[in-house]
């Protein structure tokens, strides 16, 4: 039993776009697409759709549909292993997984050995270096059991771990973690840790993404599917680094920190274009700057106007005395990237001809 | 065992959330970006919506009341409003946003006030039925990785 479509209705409803009246979308949500779509699909598979509809009692929706039968092979190809889309140059490496907690460790090694890797759980740090003959790949560690400083293990220069009178390359060490902050994860860079986390929950796509990071230059992937899936390639992208976040909402400001956090951001936020000039006087240690552009008193646009006219201003001046740090450009620019939901009236061109960068 | 009907419960709840149109797909993300770092994020945010906004809507509720009605203003006023809806996947709430700009780009000052009230209704509503809620996700406690009781 249901509402029944209205008499003077029942032409239109599988019209694009259509909905019975104003007050369907309001009551029910939808945009009046499902009914058309539905018939462009029925009509696609050579048959045809139709309906009995009386107010206050319900509608009966119908269709025809010419099938065939499929051949067998058809089934078999379908429950080919997801595993074959992902990448085959991990196969045959070794791992060590240490985490304390073994159901944890077994989800860790599900992952890794979708990739084809060999994987050694073991619950201490220390335990792990001492194991010489394994001559793991890799060593992964779960990020809370670095932290809790077993054995004093935190502060055990990893660099420094030299096995007794063997030379092999030494293993990457990994950090796993859930969430990371720019603190900690300078922390595990200087004791020896790569240069990227994985995160967690995760996904075989994304640890082969990681892993081809820190493993590298020295094997040859194969190149078939893009392994850079957006969220690996954010984690790396983001992880560590110092970005500002202006928005004057403050729940937008909340919502948009806690999801850069998730990719190891350290965040700062600014609710006004005045706090964010602010924060961004010269020096600043900011990488990145992501800035709303409707604001009351002062928008992005404006804001970042000025920003642009203190980089300038700054530029300019002479270098007495400023000593380059290696790498560092010389030059001030902090990328700005503008957020917002309303596209009319924040073209991308404006946003480029005040200085943003996207 | 008394946790996990209250388990049940809470996913019942969650549900009906959902199925009837309070909440939307954005409610999920924030779900997603809670973690042992922010165990309370969604609350959090949830907190910080109501108590945000009691603000707006007293802004709104004033300009409602001006002859004559300032629907720029008003529609200013709604615009941030309906950002921080968005953002925490307020479905119904967020409609009735819609509605109200609608009305204002119109010029109809009694659609606005028709639909504020419509909109005040939804408000408070979604905030007692998150209240349930959350008290009852605190009441379970933490969600702990299965493991065997010592």
């Amino acid at each position: 039993m249901g509402i029944g479509i209205p008499l003077g209705a029942q032409e239109q409803v599988f019209t694009p776009f259509m909905q019975a009246d104003n007050s369907t979308s309001r009551n029910y949500g939808g945009t009046g697409i499902g009914l058309s779509i539905s018939k462009c699909l029925v009509e696609l598979m050579g048959g045809q759709i139709n309906f009995i509809s009386r107010p206050q009692v319900g509608s009966t929706f119908s269709f025809t549909a010419a099938l065939k039968r499929c051949e067998k092979n058809v089934i078999r190809d379908m429950k080919r292993p997801p595993s074959d889309d992902l990448p085959i140059a991990f196969k045959g490496l070794k791992a060590i997984v240490v985490d304390s907690k073994p159901v944890r460790a077994a989800v860790t090694r599900y992952h890794l050995k979708r990739l084809g890797i060999l994987v050694e759980v073991i619950s201490s740090i220390r335990m792990a270096l001492a194991i010489h003959e394994r001559q793991p790949d890799m060593i992964l560690v779960e990020k809370d059991l670095w932290m809790s400083g077993e054995d004093g293990s935190v502060n055990l220069r990893l660099q420094e771990w030299k096995p007794n009178g063997h030379t092999f390359k030494s293993p990457k060490m990994i950090l796993l973690a859930t969430s990371i902050t720019g603190a900690e994860f300078e922390n595990a860079k200087q004791v020896g840790f790569a240069d990227t986390v994985i995160m967690k929950p995760l996904r075989a796509s994304m640890v082969a993404a990681c892993l081809q990071q820190v493993l590298g230059a020295g094997k040859k992937m194969q190149q078939g599917k893009d392994m850079v899936n957006g969220s690996s390639f954010l984690n790396s992208l983001l992880c560590g680094k110092r970005i500002l976040v202006v928005d004057d909402n403050r729940v937008n400001l909340r919502v948009a920190a806690g999801a850069l956090k998730k990719f190891g951001a350290d965040i700062e936020c600014a609710d006004s274009g005045k706090a964010a000039l602010a924060l961004l006087q010269l020096p600043h240690d900011f990488d990145v700057c992501f800035m709303d552009i409707q604001m009351p008193e002062m928008d992005g646009f404006e804001a970042t106007r000025l920003i642009r006219r203190t980089e300038t201003k700054a530029n300019e001046q002479p270098m007495n005395g400023r000593s380059t740090v290696e790498g560092r450009e010389a030059k001030w620019h902090v990328p700005i990237l503008a957020m917002t939901a309303d596209v009319i009236h924040a073209t991308y061109d404006e946003c480029l001809k005040c200085g943003m960068d996207g | 065992m008394e946790r996990s009907q209250m388990y049940r419960q809470l996913a019942n709840m969650r549900k009906a959330l959902f199925d009837q149109g309070f909440l939307d797909e954005q409610f999920v993300q924030l779900e997603e970006l809670q973690d042992d770092a922010n165990p309370n994020f969604v609350e959090e945010i949830v907190t910080l919506f109501y108590r945000d906004s009691t603000r707006l809507i007293h802004n709104i509720e004033q300009a409602l009341e001006k002859n004559p009605l300032d629907f720029t203003k008003l529609d200013s006023y709604m615009h941030q409003f309906k950002g921080s809806t968005t953002s925490i996947g307020a479905k119904k709430v967020t409609n009735e946003c819609t509605q109200f700009r609608e009305y204002c780009k119109a010029g109809n000052g009694e659609g606005c006030k028709r639909t504020f009230e419509q909109l005040k209704k939804e408000y408070a509503l979604l905030k007692k039925k998150l209240e349930a809620y959350f008290q009852l996700a605190r009441q379970i406690g933490p969600v702990e990785s299965a493991c065997r009781p010592k």
